[in-house]
């Protein structure tokens, strides 16, 4: 069954005198003739005061002419759009900004006056004018979206960085375009959003971190090819515009170049590179010569001591014959001693016999020296490395037990070798007391960490990247994959 | 029969003081000399000695890429690698590749004597640990099938000698465990190394844990370190 609900005047007059946005309405001549408590609430007048005042006395002679221009269009049956923007001068001579409708008030065929309805947008308005001039006025590239992801601005900085003008893309949702070819997310995009950190996961693997300053903001680093001429680095952050409420109603993303940093990074970093590749060329090449070089004759000084000991000449006296005994004693701990300087320098083992071979020969010097339970585990199909391949494993799994041996306090370590079709993974881990990881691995030098660092840069020289596993308490686990 | 032996050794003097050590020896015979690893693999394979006294830093070849080879083309000939380094992991890497046993570049010229003949006669030239590590890591990985299967069947007595050897035990005593006579037993490990295609000790027991004739208990008993 249906119910039909008649309203009364008297249920339009309560409507009308509660509702939240301001109406009234105004004669031909603009004399207003009813109006309701929004509206006291609105022009800072009581409705007694108003009821002898005109309209004109609120507008200023611009927003006059726009009121003028309204009616007229109203009473021609000209399409304009509503809600409008006005300026009414209120009590104390203030302005408030307010979005308003007006129809025209007919009776009998005939129009007799007007009536309006209007919100009070000047808190927002002026909050948007402040992000207008900060924006503006700020050399720092930046843009500001609402919920919707529409660009509301669109400050000078970054029309120049993307090539793309505030006119072109205010009012649009197109910010993509300034940074990508293909349509995606921005990070203000994930923020307006408040997206997962997963979410943002996907979208800037690793390269981004939570702010320390501001809750809900995120910055990340990341290159981009479409820009400029030959792409450009970017260090963004995108924080939440949030209203009194806390809701988030947009985001703001400030954006730096820093193309010419991480170029000087990528220098340093291939610098360091060809460091570590000229320190392990040279490192080979005085092992080698320690070998080839240097101990061959102490080991013919060896064998000549010795044919003269072993008595083709029996008339050697007991005396020096000992003391020839005591040279060469002496002799083979001199050449023992070179021995283990080429050694340290280069394990032979690595060369000789092979990764799988020397690296359990570290572990097993750890179970000796330093009775630290170490294992060396292999799967998958072994297969002949290439020598670089092989150094640069062997080193980052060398330092890695380093680490243990002097920080980690472990009982327990395990180096893993996993053969795959394609790659190579090394993983070194134990059971020590772990320590607290920085936000992103390449802050790692930075907080003094250059042991990991300088496996880090070995695992880019070999085509792959390190992961760094830990927490206090919770032992270390480093990894590296490769490609091979 | 005197006992023919190649050195390999990239360093002219000391591939000298080699030979002349080992020519003072009345049952050697030095057949020939190799300064790089190539050499080493053409001289092992054409003049097929009975011992290869290799270097393993040498241009072109390392030696032990030139032992893998060696013994592809001349499996009874038996390897001694020369190395500086007796760390266990490492001598076992050199056995892997096919070396019958090593021989440390300082040692004296007797031992270096001693060893030759010790590898010629079926004693063993490795510590009775090395031999164990060996082979229980060899135990470990999976069989290789289609692998040179031993000519002739080893006879009951053959196969005893052969698990003794595992065991790490030295001809001395293996005679003594079967009433035998020591030259016996060395015939025994000369009949052995025939009928396998072996050059030494260490080759047999590698290739009779893989035919058979040896197995895991055989080697382990008496493991407790």
């Amino acid at each position: 069954m249906e119910t039909k609900i008649e309203l009364t005047e008297k249920d339009y007059r309560y409507l009308f005198e509660n509702a939240s946005d301001a109406m009234w309405v105004q004669d031909m001549e603009g004399n207003f003739l009813d109006g309701n408590r929004a509206l006291e609430k609105l022009s800072g007048y009581t409705l007694e005061e108003l009821a002898g005042k005109n309209i004109t006395q609120f507008l200023s002679d611009e927003f006059l002419a726009l009121a003028k221009e309204v009616q007229r269009r109203l009473l021609m049956g000209e399409e304009f759009e509503q809600p409008y923007e006005q300026r009414f001068l209120v009590k104390g001579g203030r302005t408030r900004i307010v979005k308003m409708a007006t129809n025209p008030i007919i009776i009998n065929g005939k129009v007799k006056g007007f009536q309006h309805v209007a919100r009070d947008v000047t808190e927002e308005k002026s909050v948007e004018k402040m992000l207008s001039k900060i924006t503006d006025g700020s050399p720092i590239p930046s843009f500001v979206i609402n919920k919707q992801h529409k660009v509301t601005h669109w400050n000078t900085a970054i029309e120049s960085l993307s090539g793309i003008s505030g006119q072109e893309i205010v009012g649009t949702d197109e910010q993509w375009r300034a940074f990508y070819t293909e349509k995606r997310p921005t990070m203000a995009d994930l923020i307006a959003d408040a997206a997962s950190a997963d979410k943002i996961e996907a979208y800037y693997q690793g390269n981004y971190k939570k702010s320390r300053l501001i809750d809900g903001a995120y910055e990340a680093e990341d290159f981009f090819p479409a820009l400029g001429e030959y792409g450009k680095w970017l260090h963004f952050t995108a924080s939440p515009i949030k209203n009194k409420g806390g809701e988030i109603e947009g985001a703001i993303e400030t954006l730096q170049d820093i193309t010419e940093e991480k170029q000087l990074q990528e220098n340093m970093r291939f610098y360091v590179q060809q460091v570590t590749r000229a320190q392990e060329d040279e490192r080979k090449r005085i092992a080698r010569e320690l070998h080839d070089d240097v101990s061959p004759p102490l080991l013919l000084l060896i064998q000549r001591l010795d044919t003269i000991t072993l008595g083709t000449q029996p008339k050697l006296s007991h005396s020096l014959k000992e003391s020839l005994e005591g040279l060469r004693s002496q002799a083979i701990e001199a050449l023992e001693t070179l021995r283990r300087c080429a050694q340290d320098l280069r394990p032979r083992i690595l060369d000789d016999i092979g990764l799988v071979a020397a690296l359990e020969w570290i572990a097993e010097d750890m179970v000796k020296s330093q009775g630290i339970d170490a294992h060396v585990e292999v799967t998958g199909v072994e297969q002949t490395l290439p020598v670089e391949t092989q150094l640069l494993l062997f080193r980052i799994a060398q330092e890695a037990l380093n680490n243990i041996r002097r920080h980690a306090e472990a009982s327990r370590a395990m180096v893993k070798l996993e053969f795959g079709d394609n790659s190579i993974k090394l993983t070194v881990s134990d059971n020590g007391k772990g320590f607290k990881l920085p936000e992103r691995m390449g802050d790692l030098a930075s907080i003094g960490k250059l042991g990991l660092a300088g496996m880090q840069e070995r695992a880019r020289l070999l085509g792959g990247s390190l992961k760094v596993e830990s927490e206090p308490g919770k032992g270390t686990t480093v990894a590296v994959e490769a490609p091979v | 029969m005197k006992i023919r032996i190649l050195i390999a050794d990239d360093h002219a003097v000391l591939r000298e003081g080699m030979h002349n050590l080992l020519a003072r020896e009345k049952d050697f015979e030095v057949v020939g000399e190799a300064g790089d690893g190539e050499e080493a693999v053409r001289l092992g394979s054409e003049l097929k000695p009975d011992i290869v006294i290799m270097d393993i830093v040498m241009p072109k070849l390392s030696g032990i890429e030139a032992t893998k080879l060696i013994k592809q083309a001349s499996p009874s000939t038996a390897v001694l690698i020369l190395t500086a380094y007796n760390d266990i992991r490492y001598i076992i890497g050199l056995l892997e590749a096919g070396a019958c046993g090593y021989l440390l570049k300082s040692a004296r010229s007797n031992e270096i004597a001693g060893a030759i003949r010790a590898v010629r006669s079926g004693e063993s030239v490795l510590d009775a640990a090395v031999t164990r590590k060996l082979l229980q890591r060899l135990v470990g990985q999976p069989r290789e099938t289609g692998e040179g299967q031993t000519s002739g069947q080893l006879t009951p007595r053959e196969i005893e000698v052969l698990r003794l050897a595992a065991k790490g035990m030295r001809n001395k005593d293996i005679a003594a465990e079967l009433f035998l006579g020591l030259r016996t037993v060395k015939a025994h490990f000369t009949n052995i190394f025939n009928k396998m295609g072996c050059g030494c000790r260490t080759d047999a027991i590698i290739k009779g844990l893989r035919e058979g004739y040896i197995i895991l208990d055989d080697v382990s008993r008496g493991e407790s370190d």
